[in-house]
């Protein structure tokens, strides 16, 4: 195999396994956020402050997962 | 214009290297001070301009959501530092999508400053080289560091393959601006003064038995029976202070690819939707940009005062108290 079709499978396959974790952990995030907010209407503005502040960090995980994927086909 | 991970130089003074972040970000700086000096002689306790009162409500929320973590005292204590922090990385986040960032540069062709629009550019410079060098086909190989830092250099460009170009402007090989946060440099300098941050919050609040929470292996001695695990406490103590001390520094990673990564990969998008159809379709991508970068610089605060409140609690989890100053 050459080493630019290794080069694709090996972006693909980073980006794509990279973005399984995180989606779910923001899937999960934003599930318990809303379930939080009906319970508690009057609490909404810190629920959704905390809310982004996690996505943020979560984020960051696929954000690496991203860059090693674009490290790998243009460096 | 090629995605490049390393900042391109434009000029140098002696040894050091000006690159083009060094200039947006001395910008940025320059119009931050600007409006500190101007805007801080005009203030009226009741406010008269609706600048003064978007800068007030972005100071009053950020300070609501530090008093919140680290309470009143340290609160007022840390927050100047850590609202520059945010002005200077938010500005920074969104000075990448700005028009004249990353479009006006030196061409590689003529060099002097031109307009380009941007294009995807793939392929190596270097292996277009080794092609020509030998004039057959020779099997790709792995490309040497050197080559790459050579390649980018003026006098060894050779042309790029390039997907579509749709008008005839000329590439840009080297933008006179660069979105700073796009550069490692500025991030990973952004995490060490943090970091600094976070280590004289622990000093300040704890005195030097903030060291003692990565070094000190002692061990409370329990009492009975329990005193045949003594050995095991005393190894998991050194295995377990070990290992927050490795995460000391591991924060200091996390926080520089958390911003880079974001804003690169913010950039690369924006490239690729621009190259592959036209101008105008990143209007959604850079509105999504705006987004990622105020919600980064204020992941980046936030995460700076959350580290810094536990920095200050003592090992048995109770925030000791600051000296009244």
């Amino acid at each position: 195999m050459d080493a630019e079709v290794l080069q694709n499978i090996a972006m693909a396959l980073a980006i794509g396994l990279g973005a399984i974790g995180p989606g779910i952990g923001l899937g999960l995030i934003g599930s318990k956020a809303v379930e939080a907010i009906g319970r508690n209407p009057e609490a909404e503005n810190k629920i959704r402050t905390l809310m982004i502040l996690a996505m943020g960090l979560v984020e960051t995980v696929v954000i690496f997962a991203l860059l090693i994927a674009i490290m790998i086909k243009f460096l | 214009m090629a995605i490049s991970l390393k900042p391109e130089t434009i000029f140098s003074i002696g040894s050091v290297e000006i690159t083009n972040s060094i200039i947006t970000v001395t910008l940025v700086a320059a119009l931050i001070i600007y409006f500190v000096i101007v805007f801080t002689k005009k203030i009226t306790v009741k406010p008269g301009s609706k600048f003064q009162l978007l800068i007030e409500s972005a100071v009053i929320a950020l300070h609501d959501l530090g008093k919140g973590i680290l309470g009143d005292k340290a609160a007022r204590h840390f927050f100047p530092f850590i609202f520059t922090f945010f002005t200077l990385i938010l500005l920074s986040n969104w000075s990448g999508l700005l028009p004249f960032v990353g479009s006006i540069g030196f061409t590689h062709t003529a060099k002097e400053a031109g307009f380009g629009l941007p294009v995807l550019v793939i392929g190596n410079q270097v292996e277009d080289k080794h092609k020509e060098k030998d004039g057959a086909l020779i099997p790709k190989k792995s490309i040497d560091i050197r080559e790459i830092y050579a390649a980018t250099s003026e006098e060894k460009l050779t042309t790029q393959k390039s997907i579509i170009r749709f008008t005839k402007g000329e590439e840009i090989e080297k933008p006179f601006f660069r979105a700073p946060s796009a550069d490692l440099n500025f991030t990973l300098a952004m995490a060490i003064i943090s970091f600094l941050l976070i280590q004289y919050a622990g000093l300040r609040a704890l005195g030097f038995k903030y060291l003692g929470k990565f070094f000190d292996y002692r061990v409370s001695i329990p009492k009975g029976r329990k005193v045949l695990l003594l050995p095991f406490l005393f190894i998991i103590n050194i295995l377990w202070k070990t290992l927050e001390l490795i995460l000391e520094f591991g924060k200091i990673i996390s926080f520089t690819f958390r911003l880079f990564g974001n804003v690169f990969a913010g950039e690369v998008l924006l490239l690729v939707i621009t190259s592959l159809t036209f101008g105008l379709a990143t209007l959604p991508f850079i509105g999504l940009e705006f987004f990622v970068g105020f919600i980064q610089a204020v992941v980046f605060s936030l995460l700076t005062m959350v580290f810094i409140k536990l920095a200050s609690e003592s090992h048995d989890g109770h925030a000791e108290e600051a000296d009244a100053a």
